[in-house]
């Protein structure tokens, strides 16, 4: 493979791997597209490390979200910028205001998940993985992935349940 | 509730990624700045097993050539050494000189092949 072949595949697989990143982060997605970008740039550096025993698609997504698992870490240690007075609680004006609660019904339902629920029922009914490729991308054994597709698919029921009560 | 609705949920409710075109542009940019790694240089598998044979036939080359000079240095020694002992002992005034001043000469030697040696290397080339 060249760099114009390599590119094309990534070219191929940009939109289910932002859009993964994207409800990962909450739905930002200028974040999302920041670890995009810095999983692409990670995965065209270390091409020579792909040995093909995964799909191309399988192992960019582990690379995609190893990033993301790294970005939570940093997170979590430094603190966040304080927002001052006139900024906090303010919606972003700019933004198209039926763009604001766009999508909310799924971050409503997946957001009682834990992250490995999220991701990995995000990589099942979102992306359609394989469980194999599941346990290839978040790197979590067979009965873990299983056991937690198991947790989130109830939890979607009975969201969806009292969904369809209302 | 089954399988394929909560699948048609995720499905329906999914952002949809805007700004394909400009996201491949940035990456593909940031991509042109950086060195070509060599497994995407598009050579094939034989061009570069091509590559590394012709590298270590270089190589060998340079061991032999290397191996024949240390051989030829080392009998030239040996034969300048046999010599000049042959004529120490076989010429007086020569040997009383060196038994004198052997010191100084082992000076001297030691300076000559260290000077020969440092002479060589900087020569070396690959």
């Amino acid at each position: 493979m060249d760099r114009n072949q390599f590119i094309q595949q990534l070219e191929h697989e940009q939109g289910p791997l932002r859009r993964f990143l994207c409800v990962l982060c909450g739905g930002d997605s200028f974040r999302a597209d920041d670890l995009a970008q810095e999983a692409m740039l990670k995965a065209y550096m270390s091409f020579g490390k792909f040995e093909g025993r995964a799909k191309f698609s399988t192992w960019l997504f582990r690379i995609a979200y190893n990033c993301f698992y790294d970005y939570k870490s940093r997170a979590s240690k430094t603190e966040s910028e304080e927002l001052t007075p006139a900024y906090d609680r303010k919606p972003d004006e700019k933004a198209d205001p039926a763009a604001r609660f766009e999508h909310q019904e799924l971050y409503m339902a997946i957001g009682g998940l834990s992250e490995a629920e999220k991701t990995v029922i995000l990589l099942f009914y979102m992306e359609d993985k394989s469980i194999k490729d599941i346990e290839a991308i978040t790197g979590m054994p067979s009965g873990t992935v299983r056991s937690h597709l198991s947790r989130g698919r109830q939890h979607l029921k009975a969201f969806l349940e009292n969904l369809s009560k209302r | 509730m089954k399988e394929k609705e909560i699948r048609q949920f995720i499905h329906d409710n999914m952002p949809q990624v805007r700004g394909s075109e400009a996201f491949m542009a940035e990456l593909v940019r940031q991509i042109e700045l950086l060195p070509i790694p060599a497994s995407l240089s598009g050579r094939t598998e034989e061009e570069k097993q091509a590559d590394i044979q012709a590298i270590m036939s270089v190589v060998r080359s340079i061991k032999r050539r290397n191996r024949l000079a240390a051989v030829a240095f080392g009998a030239g020694a040996i034969a300048i050494l046999a010599a000049l002992t042959a004529t120490v002992f076989t010429v007086p005034v020569i040997r009383d000189f060196v038994l004198g001043n052997y010191l100084y000469i082992a000076i001297a030697f030691t300076a000559a092949v260290l000077a020969f040696a440092f002479a060589f290397l900087r020569t070396s080339r690959l």
